[in-house]
C-alpha cells in the first residue's frame, strides 16, 4: 500500500522530533507574550499616573522574544549549519 | 589585460545569497524602526503621557492578542515550510491569513468608535489616526505578501532548500507585530 503524503511529507523521526521541539517553543514564547500583555492592559488601567516608564519596559522585554525566537536575529552572524 | 581571478576555496561560495538577502531584509526592517520611532514620538510631542479616556482598552488588548496569535501562527508555518511539512505550512499560513484579517477588522471599528470622540483633527486624533493607520497598512502589505506566499506554495513550490519566500514574508510580519507591542500601551495604556 502506498502513501498519500508527497516526498516532502515524508519526514523522518528525527527531522519529526527537530519540528516538534521548534513548535513547542514557539508555544512557550507564545504563552510568555500572552501573559506580558495581560500584565500591561492591568498596570495601564489600574495605574493612573506614572505607567508609562513601566509600559516601555514591559514593550521591550515583550518585543525580545519575538525578535530572537520568532525573528531568528541572531541568524545574521551564524552560519547555516549552527542555526 | 589579465582578468583578476574569481576562483574561491573549494566549499566556498562565492556569495552566500540566503545571508544576503537576510542583510537587506534587516536592514530594511531597521529602516521601518525608525518610522515607527518617529511615530511614537510625536505621540508623546502632541499629546504628552495623557491619554484619552474613550479609547476602548479592552479592543486593543484583544486585538493585540489576535496579532500575537497571528505571530504564533506565521512562526508555526515557517517552521513547517523549514522541515518539509507542506501541509502544515499551508495550514498555518492561511490561519496567519485569517487572524490578520480579523485584527483589521478590529482596527476599523475601533475607528468607528475613535472617530466620534477624537476626530483626526484633534492633537490625540492625529497621532492615534496615523499610528494605527501607518501600521494598518503595514499589515495590509503584510497580508498581500503572505497570501502571494499562500497561493505560490500550494503547488510546493517552497521546498526544505528554498524557503526564503516564506521566511521573509513571515519576518516581515513579526516586525508588523513588534511595532504593535509599542504602540498599543504607548496609544491605549500610558499614563
Amino acid at each position: 500500500m502506498t502513501s498519500n503524503k508527497s516526498p516532502e511529507e515524508r519526514m523522518p523521526a528525527e527531522k519529526a522530533a527537530a519540528l516538534k521541539k521548534r513548535m513547542r517553543l514557539g508555544l512557550i514564547v507564545f504563552a510568555g507574550l500572552i501573559v506580558l500583555e495581560i500584565v500591561e492592559y492591568v498596570l495601564g488601567v489600574t495605574i493612573k499616573r506614572g505607567s508609562w516608564p513601566i509600559l516601555m519596559i514591559l514593550a521591550i522585554i515583550g518585543s525580545w522574544p519575538i525578535v530572537h525566537y520568532y525573528m531568528h536575529v541572531t541568524q545574521l552572524w551564524k552560519r547555516d549549519h549552527e542555526e | 589585460m589579465v582578468a583578476k581571478s574569481t576562483a574561491h576555496a573549494p566549499g566556498h561560495k562565492a556569495h552566500d545569497s540566503l545571508g544576503i538577502n537576510r542583510i537587506g531584509l534587516w536592514l530594511f526592517i531597521v529602516s521601518e524602526c525608525f518610522l515607527f520611532g518617529a511615530l511614537l514620538t510625536s505621540r508623546f510631542y502632541l499629546q504628552g503621557v495623557s491619554r484619552h479616556e474613550d479609547l476602548n482598552q479592552v479592543l486593543g488588548l484583544i486585538i493585540s492578542i489576535v496579532l500575537l496569535v497571528s505571530s504564533l501562527s506565521a512562526y508555526r508555518g515557517e517552521m513547517a515550510a523549514r522541515y518539509g511539512d507542506q501541509r502544515g505550512f499551508r495550514l498555518n499560513i492561511l490561519a496567519t491569513l485569517v487572524l490578520g484579517l480579523v485584527f483589521l477588522a478590529g482596527v476599523g471599528y475601533e475607528w468607528h468608535e475613535a472617530y466620534a470622540h477624537f476626530p483626526p483633527s484633534t492633537a490625540f486624533g492625529t497621532a492615534f489616526f496615523t499610528m494605527t493607520g501607518v501600521h494598518a497598512t503595514h499589515v495590509l502589505s503584510g497580508l498581500v505578501m503572505l497570501a502571494i506566499v499562500w497561493v505560490r506554495g500550494r503547488d510546493g513550490r517552497y521546498t526544505k532548500g528554498n524557503f526564503w519566500g516564506v521566511e521573509g514574508t513571515v519576518k516581515y510580519w513579526h516586525f508588523v507585530d513588534v511595532a504593535w507591542v509599542f504602540i498599543y500601551p504607548t496609544l491605549y495604556l500610558v499614563s
